[in-house]
Protein backbone atom coordinates (compact mmCIF):
# COMPACT_ATOMS: atom_id res chain seq x y z
CA UNK A 1 0.00 0.00 0.00
CA UNK A 2 0.81 3.44 -0.47
CA UNK A 3 1.58 4.44 2.75
CA UNK A 4 3.74 1.51 4.02
CA UNK A 5 5.90 1.35 0.03
CA UNK A 6 6.49 5.03 -0.14
CA UNK A 7 8.78 5.44 2.87
CA UNK A 8 12.46 5.03 2.25
CA UNK A 9 12.61 3.25 6.05
CA UNK A 10 9.78 1.28 7.32
CA UNK A 11 7.69 2.94 10.38
CA UNK A 12 7.20 1.43 13.82
CA UNK A 13 3.70 0.94 12.54
CA UNK A 14 4.95 -1.11 9.37
CA UNK A 15 7.22 -3.27 11.29
CA UNK A 16 4.09 -4.42 13.47
CA UNK A 17 2.20 -4.84 10.46
CA UNK A 18 4.96 -7.11 8.91
CA UNK A 19 5.56 -8.64 12.51
CA UNK A 20 1.99 -9.90 13.03
CA UNK A 21 1.66 -11.40 8.89
CA UNK A 22 -0.96 -8.49 8.07
CA UNK A 23 -0.63 -8.38 4.47
CA UNK A 24 -4.39 -7.44 3.87
CA UNK A 25 -4.45 -3.94 2.18
CA UNK A 26 -8.01 -2.96 3.07
CA UNK A 27 -7.11 -3.96 6.99
CA UNK A 28 -3.96 -2.19 7.20
CA UNK A 29 -5.48 0.80 5.30
CA UNK A 30 -8.61 0.50 8.35
CA UNK A 31 -5.75 0.20 10.92
CA UNK A 32 -3.63 3.31 10.25
CA UNK A 33 -7.04 5.27 9.27
CA UNK A 34 -8.52 4.54 12.59
CA UNK A 35 -4.59 5.58 14.17
CA UNK A 36 -5.55 9.00 12.85
CA UNK A 37 -9.30 9.07 14.21
CA UNK A 38 -7.80 7.85 17.23
CA UNK A 39 -4.96 10.61 17.50
CA UNK A 40 -7.65 12.76 16.27
CA UNK A 41 -10.08 12.01 19.39
CA UNK A 42 -7.23 11.96 22.28
CA UNK A 43 -7.62 15.15 23.81
CA UNK A 44 -11.49 15.08 23.58
CA UNK A 45 -10.53 11.43 25.25
CA UNK A 46 -8.85 12.29 27.75
CA UNK A 47 -11.10 14.74 29.08
CA UNK A 48 -14.11 13.18 28.94
CA UNK A 49 -12.49 9.97 30.41
CA UNK A 50 -10.90 12.31 33.72
CA UNK A 51 -14.71 13.87 33.82
CA UNK A 52 -16.21 10.47 33.75
CA UNK A 53 -13.68 9.08 36.44
CA UNK A 54 -14.28 12.27 38.51
CA UNK A 55 -17.93 11.76 38.48
CA UNK A 56 -17.63 7.81 39.40
CA UNK A 57 -15.41 8.78 42.08
CA UNK A 58 -17.89 11.22 43.50
CA UNK A 59 -20.55 8.92 43.30
CA UNK A 60 -19.20 5.54 44.67
CA UNK A 61 -16.69 7.33 46.94
CA UNK A 62 -13.20 5.13 45.56
CA UNK A 63 -11.53 4.16 41.81
CA UNK A 64 -12.02 0.74 41.16
CA UNK A 65 -11.28 -1.55 38.04
CA UNK A 66 -14.53 -1.50 37.41
CA UNK A 67 -14.74 2.50 37.77
CA UNK A 68 -12.01 2.98 35.61
CA UNK A 69 -13.05 0.91 32.63
CA UNK A 70 -16.86 2.64 32.77
CA UNK A 71 -15.01 5.62 32.61
CA UNK A 72 -12.65 4.80 30.21
CA UNK A 73 -16.18 3.41 28.04
CA UNK A 74 -17.77 6.80 28.16
CA UNK A 75 -14.89 8.73 27.93
CA UNK A 76 -14.43 6.95 23.95
CA UNK A 77 -18.00 7.73 23.67
CA UNK A 78 -17.88 11.10 24.83
CA UNK A 79 -15.21 11.92 22.52
CA UNK A 80 -16.69 10.21 19.36
CA UNK A 81 -19.98 12.39 20.22
CA UNK A 82 -18.11 15.70 20.71
CA UNK A 83 -16.23 14.90 17.41
CA UNK A 84 -19.06 14.39 15.49
CA UNK A 85 -20.52 17.44 16.47
CA UNK A 86 -17.53 19.66 15.85
CA UNK A 87 -15.94 17.71 13.14
CA UNK A 88 -18.50 15.77 11.38
CA UNK A 89 -17.55 17.18 7.65
CA UNK A 90 -14.15 15.55 8.25
CA UNK A 91 -15.61 12.45 7.93
CA UNK A 92 -15.48 12.98 4.15
CA UNK A 93 -11.66 12.10 4.38
CA UNK A 94 -12.52 8.79 6.35
CA UNK A 95 -14.58 7.65 3.47
CA UNK A 96 -12.35 9.13 0.70
CA UNK A 97 -9.99 6.19 1.86
CA UNK A 98 -12.15 3.90 1.80
CA UNK A 99 -13.65 3.12 5.36
CA UNK A 100 -17.18 2.96 7.08
CA UNK A 101 -17.13 5.42 10.17
CA UNK A 102 -18.44 2.16 12.01
CA UNK A 103 -15.53 0.30 11.70
CA UNK A 104 -13.27 3.02 12.12
CA UNK A 105 -14.50 3.81 15.52
CA UNK A 106 -14.55 0.04 16.36
CA UNK A 107 -11.30 -0.15 16.03
CA UNK A 108 -10.58 2.92 17.26
CA UNK A 109 -12.48 2.09 20.55
CA UNK A 110 -9.93 -1.28 20.73
CA UNK A 111 -7.06 0.92 20.29
CA UNK A 112 -8.04 2.63 22.93
CA UNK A 113 -8.90 0.25 25.64
CA UNK A 114 -5.50 -1.39 24.57
CA UNK A 115 -3.36 1.59 25.36
CA UNK A 116 -5.52 2.30 28.83
CA UNK A 117 -4.92 -1.68 29.68
CA UNK A 118 -0.88 -0.95 28.94
CA UNK A 119 -1.13 2.21 30.57
CA UNK A 120 -2.61 0.50 33.50
CA UNK A 121 -0.51 -2.07 34.22
CA UNK A 122 2.65 0.36 33.57
CA UNK A 123 1.60 2.16 36.08
CA UNK A 124 0.84 -0.56 38.42
CA UNK A 125 4.42 -1.53 37.41
CA UNK A 126 6.05 1.44 38.63
CA UNK A 127 3.75 2.01 41.67
CA UNK A 128 5.05 -1.85 42.82
CA UNK A 129 8.87 -0.99 41.93
CA UNK A 130 8.58 2.34 43.62
CA UNK A 131 7.03 0.66 47.02
CA UNK A 132 9.68 -2.26 46.57
CA UNK A 133 12.62 0.49 46.36
CA UNK A 134 11.53 2.02 49.25
CA UNK A 135 11.04 -1.02 50.98
CA UNK B 1 -7.07 -1.26 -18.86
CA UNK B 2 -10.98 -2.67 -18.13
CA UNK B 3 -13.71 -0.13 -19.00
CA UNK B 4 -16.01 0.52 -16.18
CA UNK B 5 -19.70 1.61 -15.89
CA UNK B 6 -21.28 3.73 -13.38
CA UNK B 7 -25.13 3.68 -13.42
CA UNK B 8 -27.78 5.53 -10.93
CA UNK B 9 -31.34 4.53 -11.48
CA UNK B 10 -34.43 4.59 -9.76
CA UNK B 11 -33.22 7.22 -6.92
CA UNK B 12 -36.21 8.67 -4.79
CA UNK B 13 -35.16 11.26 -1.92
CA UNK B 14 -37.60 13.53 -0.38
CA UNK B 15 -37.52 15.40 2.48
CA UNK B 16 -40.71 15.97 5.07
CA UNK B 17 -42.91 14.93 2.15
CA UNK B 18 -40.93 17.20 -0.53
CA UNK B 19 -39.78 15.26 -3.22
CA UNK B 20 -36.26 16.38 -4.16
CA UNK B 21 -35.03 14.10 -6.52
CA UNK B 22 -37.43 10.78 -8.39
CA UNK B 23 -36.77 9.86 -11.80
CA UNK B 24 -33.07 9.99 -11.90
CA UNK B 25 -30.60 8.02 -14.52
CA UNK B 26 -27.40 8.67 -14.59
CA UNK B 27 -24.86 6.97 -16.58
CA UNK B 28 -20.32 7.51 -16.22
CA UNK B 29 -17.93 4.99 -17.54
CA UNK B 30 -13.98 5.50 -17.37
CA UNK B 31 -12.77 8.08 -19.46
CA UNK B 32 -15.34 10.28 -19.79
CA UNK B 33 -16.47 13.69 -18.01
CA UNK B 34 -20.49 14.19 -17.27
CA UNK B 35 -21.58 17.72 -16.46
CA UNK B 36 -24.30 17.76 -13.42
CA UNK B 37 -26.01 21.22 -13.60
CA UNK B 38 -29.15 22.55 -11.80
CA UNK B 39 -30.84 25.39 -9.84
CA UNK B 40 -29.99 25.92 -6.02
CA UNK B 41 -32.02 23.27 -4.42
CA UNK B 42 -32.20 20.88 -7.08
CA UNK B 43 -30.60 18.07 -5.73
CA UNK B 44 -27.39 17.79 -7.15
CA UNK B 45 -25.09 17.24 -4.16
CA UNK B 46 -27.84 15.46 -2.37
CA UNK B 47 -27.32 13.14 -5.99
CA UNK B 48 -23.63 13.14 -5.45
CA UNK B 49 -24.03 11.78 -1.96
CA UNK B 50 -26.40 9.30 -2.21
CA UNK B 51 -23.82 7.80 -5.23
CA UNK B 52 -20.99 8.49 -2.68
CA UNK B 53 -23.00 6.78 0.49
CA UNK B 54 -23.24 8.91 2.67
CA UNK B 55 -26.84 9.50 2.01
CA UNK B 56 -29.64 7.45 2.63
CA UNK B 57 -32.41 8.09 0.09
CA UNK B 58 -35.69 5.90 0.01
CA UNK B 59 -34.65 3.98 -3.49
CA UNK B 60 -32.15 3.37 -5.10
CA UNK B 61 -30.18 1.71 -7.78
CA UNK B 62 -26.29 2.07 -8.20
CA UNK B 63 -23.91 -0.24 -9.89
CA UNK B 64 -20.57 -0.48 -11.57
CA UNK B 65 -20.53 -2.72 -14.23
CA UNK B 66 -24.12 -4.48 -12.95
CA UNK B 67 -22.35 -4.67 -9.70
CA UNK B 68 -25.00 -3.37 -7.10
CA UNK B 69 -23.06 -0.86 -4.64
CA UNK B 70 -24.10 -0.57 -1.35
CA UNK B 71 -21.95 2.55 -0.59
CA UNK B 72 -19.59 3.87 -3.36
CA UNK B 73 -16.88 4.49 -0.66
CA UNK B 74 -15.96 1.02 0.58
CA UNK B 75 -13.26 -0.02 -0.96
CA UNK B 76 -12.24 2.98 -2.82
CA UNK B 77 -14.52 2.35 -5.63
CA UNK B 78 -16.23 5.67 -5.26
CA UNK B 79 -14.03 9.24 -4.00
CA UNK B 80 -16.21 12.35 -3.81
CA UNK B 81 -14.84 15.98 -2.92
CA UNK B 82 -17.93 18.22 -0.95
CA UNK B 83 -18.37 21.66 -0.70
CA UNK B 84 -16.95 22.13 2.17
CA UNK B 85 -13.32 21.49 3.43
CA UNK B 86 -12.95 17.87 4.81
CA UNK B 87 -9.33 17.43 5.65
CA UNK B 88 -9.31 16.93 9.79
CA UNK B 89 -6.64 19.67 11.31
CA UNK B 90 -4.00 18.06 13.52
CA UNK B 91 -2.53 15.74 10.99
CA UNK B 92 0.65 16.60 8.51
CA UNK B 93 -1.12 17.16 5.06
CA UNK B 94 2.05 14.16 3.37
CA UNK B 95 0.23 11.03 5.72
CA UNK B 96 -3.06 12.63 5.11
CA UNK B 97 -2.00 12.33 1.18
CA UNK B 98 -0.60 8.87 1.55
CA UNK B 99 -4.12 7.33 2.55
CA UNK B 100 -6.19 9.07 -0.42
CA UNK B 101 -3.37 8.84 -3.42
CA UNK B 102 -3.47 6.12 -6.00
CA UNK B 103 0.23 4.92 -5.64
CA UNK B 104 0.72 4.69 -8.82
CA UNK B 105 0.19 8.47 -9.39
CA UNK B 106 1.84 9.41 -6.07
CA UNK B 107 4.89 10.12 -7.68
CA UNK B 108 2.98 12.68 -10.57
CA UNK B 109 1.24 13.89 -7.25
CA UNK B 110 4.55 14.73 -5.14
CA UNK B 111 6.07 16.84 -7.28
CA UNK B 112 3.45 19.57 -7.38
CA UNK B 113 4.39 22.49 -6.31
CA UNK B 114 1.48 23.15 -4.03
CA UNK B 115 2.20 20.20 -2.32
CA UNK B 116 6.02 20.05 -1.88
CA UNK B 117 5.46 23.81 -0.11
CA UNK B 118 2.47 21.99 2.05
CA UNK B 119 3.27 19.13 2.84
CA UNK B 120 4.53 19.17 6.47
CA UNK B 121 2.03 21.39 7.44
CA UNK B 122 -1.63 20.37 8.88
CA UNK B 123 -5.07 21.87 7.58
CA UNK B 124 -5.05 24.52 9.73
CA UNK B 125 -1.67 26.41 8.47
CA UNK B 126 -3.11 26.61 5.24
CA UNK B 127 -5.26 29.23 3.78
CA UNK B 128 -8.67 28.71 2.04
CA UNK B 129 -7.29 28.62 -1.30
CA UNK B 130 -4.43 26.59 -0.83
CA UNK B 131 -6.51 23.96 1.16
CA UNK B 132 -8.87 24.00 -1.23
CA UNK B 133 -6.57 22.89 -3.87
CA UNK B 134 -5.07 20.88 -1.75
CA UNK B 135 -8.35 18.61 -1.36
CA UNK B 136 -8.95 19.05 -4.63
CA UNK B 137 -6.01 17.04 -5.67
CA UNK B 138 -6.50 14.78 -3.18
CA UNK B 139 -9.62 13.58 -4.93
CA UNK B 140 -8.89 13.54 -8.08
CA UNK B 141 -5.45 11.65 -7.76
CA UNK B 142 -7.38 9.50 -5.69
CA UNK B 143 -7.39 5.21 -6.02
CA UNK B 144 -11.30 5.60 -6.82
CA UNK B 145 -12.55 4.34 -10.77
CA UNK B 146 -15.03 7.29 -9.93
CA UNK B 147 -14.53 11.14 -9.16
CA UNK B 148 -17.49 12.68 -7.84
CA UNK B 149 -16.71 17.31 -8.23
CA UNK B 150 -19.07 18.70 -5.78
CA UNK B 151 -18.15 22.70 -6.80
CA UNK B 152 -14.61 21.71 -7.34
CA UNK B 153 -13.99 25.64 -9.18
CA UNK B 154 -15.84 27.58 -5.95
CA UNK B 155 -13.68 29.25 -3.40
CA UNK B 156 -10.36 29.20 -5.86
CA UNK B 157 -8.95 32.18 -8.12
CA UNK B 158 -9.62 31.85 -12.00
CA UNK B 159 -5.89 31.20 -12.62
CA UNK B 160 -6.20 28.22 -10.10
CA UNK B 161 -9.27 27.22 -12.23
CA UNK B 162 -7.35 27.39 -15.58
CA UNK B 163 -4.74 24.79 -13.70
CA UNK B 164 -7.23 22.35 -12.72
CA UNK B 165 -8.78 21.84 -15.89
CA UNK B 166 -6.25 20.18 -17.37
CA UNK B 167 -5.56 17.74 -14.60
CA UNK B 168 -9.51 17.07 -14.52
CA UNK B 169 -8.65 16.05 -18.42
CA UNK B 170 -6.16 14.02 -17.67
CA UNK B 171 -7.77 12.06 -14.60
CA UNK B 172 -10.47 11.00 -16.81
CA UNK B 173 -8.25 9.31 -19.72
CA UNK B 174 -8.63 6.52 -16.18
CA UNK B 175 -11.13 7.44 -14.16
CA UNK B 176 -14.93 8.13 -14.71
CA UNK B 177 -15.71 11.63 -13.27
CA UNK B 178 -19.21 13.31 -12.55
CA UNK B 179 -18.58 16.93 -11.81
CA UNK B 180 -20.83 19.78 -10.96
CA UNK B 181 -20.35 24.01 -10.23
CA UNK B 182 -22.33 26.90 -10.90
CA UNK B 183 -19.63 28.15 -12.92
CA UNK B 184 -21.28 26.29 -15.81
CA UNK B 185 -19.21 27.60 -18.55
CA UNK B 186 -16.11 25.65 -16.86
CA UNK B 187 -18.13 22.63 -16.97
CA UNK B 188 -19.38 23.22 -20.05
CA UNK B 189 -15.39 23.00 -20.80
CA UNK B 190 -14.04 20.09 -19.07
CA UNK B 191 -17.25 17.79 -19.62
CA UNK B 192 -17.71 15.65 -22.58
CA UNK B 193 -21.20 15.02 -21.66
CA UNK B 194 -23.91 17.40 -19.58
CA UNK B 195 -27.14 16.24 -17.61
CA UNK B 196 -29.28 18.90 -15.96
CA UNK B 197 -31.53 18.77 -12.97
CA UNK B 198 -34.72 19.63 -12.75
CA UNK B 199 -38.05 19.09 -11.04
CA UNK B 200 -36.04 16.03 -9.87
CA UNK B 201 -35.43 14.52 -13.20
CA UNK B 202 -32.29 14.48 -14.85
CA UNK B 203 -32.55 15.66 -18.45
CA UNK B 204 -29.52 15.51 -20.83
CA UNK B 205 -28.47 18.41 -22.64
CA UNK B 206 -27.48 18.15 -26.28
CA UNK B 207 -27.08 22.18 -26.64
CA UNK B 208 -26.25 24.96 -24.54
CA UNK B 209 -29.79 26.67 -25.69
CA UNK B 210 -31.34 23.92 -23.48
CA UNK B 211 -30.17 25.42 -20.20
CA UNK B 212 -32.62 28.28 -21.57
CA UNK B 213 -35.41 25.96 -21.81
CA UNK B 214 -34.88 24.39 -18.62
CA UNK B 215 -34.46 27.97 -17.20
CA UNK B 216 -30.68 27.26 -15.76
CA UNK B 217 -30.19 30.28 -17.46
CA UNK B 218 -31.79 33.05 -18.14
CA UNK B 219 -30.28 34.09 -21.83
CA UNK B 220 -27.08 33.30 -23.41
CA UNK B 221 -24.64 36.27 -24.05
Amino acid sequence: MTFLRLRKRPTIICRIFCLIGCHNYHLKALILISLYYWKLLLLFNVACSLLALAIGWYNAGYIGGGNLFIAKIFGFAGAAILHQYSAKDTYYYFRNAGCRMRWIITVSFIVDVFVFIVSILFINLVTHAVAYIKG
Amino acid sequence: MQSLTLKVDSVQLSFDDRKILQDIYLECSTGEIVGLLGRNGSGKSSLLKIIFGSLVPGFKYISINDEYIVKGYINNRIAYLPQHNYLPHGIKIKNLARMLIDELFWDEFSELTIFKDHQYKTASQLSGGELRMLETLMIVYNKADFILLDEPFTHISPVQTEYFKPIIKACAKRKGIIITDHQYYNVLDVSGRNIILENGCTKPIHHIDELVTYRYLSGIK
